[in-house]
């Protein structure tokens, strides 16, 4: 037996020693085999999870389909329908920490799966030219997100949530900084890569006008595309021909790069710095239209930055080289995103609200404050003035529109209709003269006709206000009094968004509630 | 197929003719096992490339990142522990020679069978114990009839005209299973103790194998391999045939390749009395959270062989039969009373396994301990919570499941061609993913409930 215990102890070591060994081999080929399956995936990237964490639930990536519900799913029969508009976003760079200007990863997350569970879709650039330029339809929840600059930033933080979320994306690439090998612009390898991912569509940001040159003899410098260069050699600006043939090879230049390299057709153009001339320019009211005429020639859209604009989204028929982009700002979380991109949702004219939340009133001029049961307006230090915008209502046409409102400091207070790009709009205006009509076209002022009244001995009290519209006639309403029609001065566009705003003849010392608004489709 | 446990004669090759069937078998057998490899190094890729997926999907989650590549380690080493089984164990599993052959090692065997109202089966299970290939002279039957209210007294005494070695011991007061196998045990005059569930019986022709290892001092305990005899009632009885076949076949047959199985199963299993004779008191008195264990007294009694530095091994040489629960109630209770058991014994082993086994405790033992326990928690968090907080599918969860599956499957079909009911592991595997966290939630919860509620 001796043998037999000898031989079993033996056997017993040498079968642990082969086990081991076993073992060890496994665990290499298992976490050897990840990592080399892994490099699939550029290292960096990696890196840059290690660091900021990853999403939640790891089987949330995993699972592309079926579609994640929504959770706040949309009425049934609704979904079907079309887009009326188009809300785009725009982000730059995404960092671990949010920076001044740019937005955190982890911000960025929830923002996605935020408006993913709010059963919102991401289109492409050629469905999104269909839309605008065609009125082809588009699902009732699309959105169209674009990052800008073709950074390495943009790229490694963004793309596995698209993946996860079965999301796409346009990146407006600085062609002239495509190379072998850069830190932080993105290289033909990974541009190449991304167009393969099928996530990700190119647009041009411009080959080499992403900068600021001297644009003057004492060296000002500005921006190269909005902008006459000075040419120190000659001591002169350039001429009309020389800055229009400038820019106009400079987008040819950045097309032409972007579809040799990369084998995809560009259509889309976004203005670097969002400036497409109406900045500071040295040849104003030139450089846009020269802007315009040279982005025409090679792409079908041209994106811009709508900082503060009320408007968010973007409707079919509206002029594609002016594609409004809701730049996304690094202390906005999701819920804020989200109200601004759901605030722009078309609303029915047909519209009551007790000011219980927020239904899309956006920021114009001066001081917004929302809050529960009213929504103020207040002149900031340096306004006379403040004006907030119902987001969503800009296809609205004809409607009558009371609301109860109190001016609390100031001296008149106007509703807005018919409100376009905040330059042409026609409103009542409830002052100490009484109430009038007018119209602002491009920005100038034209009074209509009034219905004097003293209203000075209303200030600070709950009035009843409003304006009333049909084709190009205006009523306006003041306590259950209807004004005599009147025909327009001229005719400005037939839709448009609605306003408020008040006015006193001195910096920050006007202020006005709005309690209730009710319209009524005529 | 010499791993096969039933061996069918090979028909004899006709006269004057060429017979190419030996050849034709070995080609074919050959052919078999080649798919079957090629399919686990597929699978073993495939697990590797979703290991990596999840790597990148995981990394702010290095926790159950670490989670997962553990599961899978652990289950591959298990695998690799069991494919190292003959090699340890092949000195022991050689046939034993037959009754009567010059230097047989044929010491005195005992069987002890404690049964509760098993009018129906009991007859069979000792008529089957006295049909033993082995000198009937050194065979003994102890049944313990513990307070049936049945019939079982009346086939006791019955069998009793008809096999004089058969001793009965008759309480008229359930004591409990432990009780009954103490009482068993002292009375025995074998230096082997067979421990039979009432239900279950040994191939005679086997029986040998069982007794066979105890001429290595060393060894203390041996578990026979075990399948439901009644595997064709319904699938759920299928079920368990394929889950038997593994948990024996493939887990105990991995703790044995270091002889040292937790758990010699208490519907087979046969221990040297010496052993078990001086701790019999402290193995009945022990007590958890103060109160007696009514579950897992197979487990705690190989706690004991083990702690007293002896070995335990499973022989597959050893072909026993024992009935299954048929219904899903029954079923579920007693999974809820292994997992008792198992838990609870795993505690007390936990006190002197480091000490008596290190390589086992740090390889198998603790590794399985954590898994156990933090496996209902990611089952929970996979299957219930992500689907409803995020609408997010397992799938990763789920995948991995069924790939480990597969890939016991085809060790399964490795080992055994014969045995049909390994599809049957999928279903298991399914069943097991869905109930096994709240089998292991609802026994901690009811730890305290020490009532035997067997079949």
């Amino acid at each position: 037996m001796g043998h037999a215990l000898t031989g079993m102890i033996k056997n017993l070591q040498r079968t642990k020693g082969v086990f081991f060994l076993l073992f060890i081999l496994l665990a290499l080929l298992m976490f050897g085999g990840s990592h080399f399956l892994g490099q699939k995936v550029p290292t960096n990237r990696k890196l840059e999870f290690w660091r900021t964490g990853m999403p939640d639930e790891f089987t949330y990536l995993a699972s592309k389909e079926p579609e994640i519900v929504p959770i706040m799913p949309t009425p049934a029969g609704t979904v079907k329908e079309s887009a009326l508009s188009l809300p785009v976003l725009l982000y730059h760079g995404i960092h671990e920490q949010a920076t001044e200007d740019l937005v955190g990863w982890n911000n960025f997350k929830s923002q996605m799966y935020a408006l993913k569970q709010a059963g919102y879709q991401t289109v492409g650039l050629a469905e999104v030219e269909d839309f605008l330029l065609h009125n082809k339809p588009l699902p009732k929840k699309s959105f169209l997100l674009t990052f800008d600059d073709g950074r390495k930033d943009s790229y490694y933080p963004a793309d596995p949530i698209l993946e996860a979320l079965d999301y796409t994306a346009a990146i407006f690439v600085i062609t002239s900084m495509i190379s072998e090998e850069n830190d932080f612009y993105l290289t033909e390898a990974e541009l190449k890569e991304m167009v393969n991912s099928g996530r990700w569509e190119l647009g041009s940001h411009g080959d080499n006008i992403h900068r600021s040159e001297p644009i003057s003899l004492t060296g000002d410098a500005g921006h190269v595309l909005s902008n006459k260069l000075w040419r120190l050699a000659d001591g002169r600006l350039e001429t009309d021909v020389e800055y229009e043939q400038r820019i106009t090879l400079d987008l040819l230049e950045s097309k032409r790069a972007l579809e040799t390299r990369f084998g995809v057709k560009v259509r889309a153009f976004a203005f670097p710095y969002g400036d497409f001339g109406q900045s500071g320019t040295n040849i104003p009211g030139k450089a846009a239209p020269a802007i315009q005429k040279a982005a025409s020639a090679f792409f079908h859209m041209a994106f811009y930055q709508s900082w503060g604009e009320a408007i968010v989204r973007n409707y079919p028929g509206m002029d594609t080289f002016m594609v409004r982009r809701l730049e996304v700002e690094p202390e906005w979380d999701a819920a804020h995103l989200l109200a601004a991109v759901d605030g722009g949702e078309d609303k029915p004219a047909d519209f009551s609200t007790r000011m219980e939340n927020n239904p899309g009133w956006t920021d114009g001029w001066g001081e917004m404050n929302f809050t529960p049961g009213r929504l103020e307006l207040t002149a900031g230090s340096d306004t006379t003035g403040a004006s907030s915008y119902l987001d969503g209502t800009y296809l609205w046409t004809d409607f009558d529109l009371t609301l109860r409102a109190r001016l609390v400091r100031g001296e008149s207070f106007s509703i807005l209709a018919r409100v376009d790009r905040e330059k042409n709009f026609v409103f009542c205006s409830f002052g100490p003269n009484g109430v009038s009509y007018g119209e602002q076209i491009n920005g100038q002022t034209i009074e209509g006709t009034g219905w004097y009244t003293d209203l000075s001995l209303l200030q600070g009290l709950e009035i009843q206000a409003g304006i009333s519209l049909k084709g190009n006639t205006v009523r306006c309403l003041l306590n259950g009094v209807w004004s005599v029609e009147s025909t327009f001065l001229r005719h400005i566009s037939d839709h448009g968004m609605i306003g408020v705003s008040v006015w006193g003849p001195q910096k920050g010392e006007s202020a006005l509630e709005v309690i209730s608004l009710d319209v009524r489709a005529s | 197929m010499e791993s096969s446990i039933i061996t069918k004669p090979r028909p004899a090759p006709r006269r004057g003719t060429l017979d190419w069937r030996p050849y034709w078998n070995w080609i074919e057998n050959a052919l078999y096992r080649s798919v079957l490899l090629f399919l686990a190094l597929v699978t073993l890729l495939v697990i590797i490339y979703l290991k990596s997926r999840s790597s990148i999907a995981l990394v702010g989650d290095p926790l159950l990142f670490v989670y997962t590549v553990g599961i899978t380690m652990f289950q591959l080493s298990r695998l690799m522990s069991a494919i190292l089984y003959r090699r340890t164990n092949h000195l022991y599993l050689a046939a034993a020679p037959a009754p009567g052959d010059a230097g047989a090692y044929e010491p005195m065997v005992s069987f002890v069978i404690p049964c509760k109202d098993e009018e129906a089966a009991i007859g069979k299970t000792v008529t089957k114990c006295f049909e033993a290939h082995y000198p009937k002279d050194k065979l003994e039957v102890i049944v313990i009839n513990d307070g049936s209210t049945d019939r079982t007294i009346d086939i006791l005494r019955d069998l009793q005209k008809r096999y004089d070695r058969l001793a009965v011991v008759d309480w008229k007061e359930n004591r409990g299973k432990r009780h009954g196998m103490a009482e068993g045990i002292r009375m025995a005059k074998g230096e082997i103790i067979v421990q039979l569930d009432s239900d279950s019986f040994i191939s005679p022709e086997t029986f040998r194998n069982l007794i066979q290892p105890f001429q290595n001092p060393e060894i203390g305990a041996i578990c026979a391999h075990a399948d439901p005899a009644n595997a064709e009632t319904n699938w759920l009885t299928r079920m368990q045939a394929a889950y038997y076949f593994v948990s024996f076949r493939v887990l105990k047959a991995a703790e044995s390749t270091f002889m040292t199985v937790f758990c010699c199963s208490g519907c087979s299993s046969a221990y040297r009395r010496e052993i078990i004779l001086p701790i019999l008191d402290r193995w009945l008195a022990e007590k958890f959270l103060g109160l007696p264990v009514t579950w897992g007294e197979d487990r705690a009694l190989t706690n004991w062989v083990l702690r007293r530095n002896y070995r335990t091994i499973y022989s597959e040489q050893v072909h026993a039969h024992t009935i299954c629960p048929d219904t899903f109630k029954k079923f579920l209770k007693q999974q809820i009373r292994w997992k008792k058991g198992w838990l609870v014994n795993s505690l007390f082993a936990s006190k002197f396994i480091i000490r008596r086994e290190p390589f086992v405790a740090f390889t198998y033992f603790f590794p399985l301990f954590v898994i156990s326990l933090i496996t209902p928690f990611i089952a929970v968090k996979s299957l219930i919570l992500g689907p409803i907080l995020r609408g997010a599918l397992p799938l990763y969860y789920i995948y991995g499941v069924f790939l480990m599956s597969f890939v016991m499957t085809l060790y399964y079909r490795w080992i055994s061609r014969e045995n049909k009911y390994w599809p049957f592991v999928f279903v298991w595997s399914a069943i097991n993913m869905v109930f096994l966290s709240f089998v292991l939630f609802y026994s901690v919860a009811t730890i305290q409930n020490r009532k035997w509620g067997t079949r």
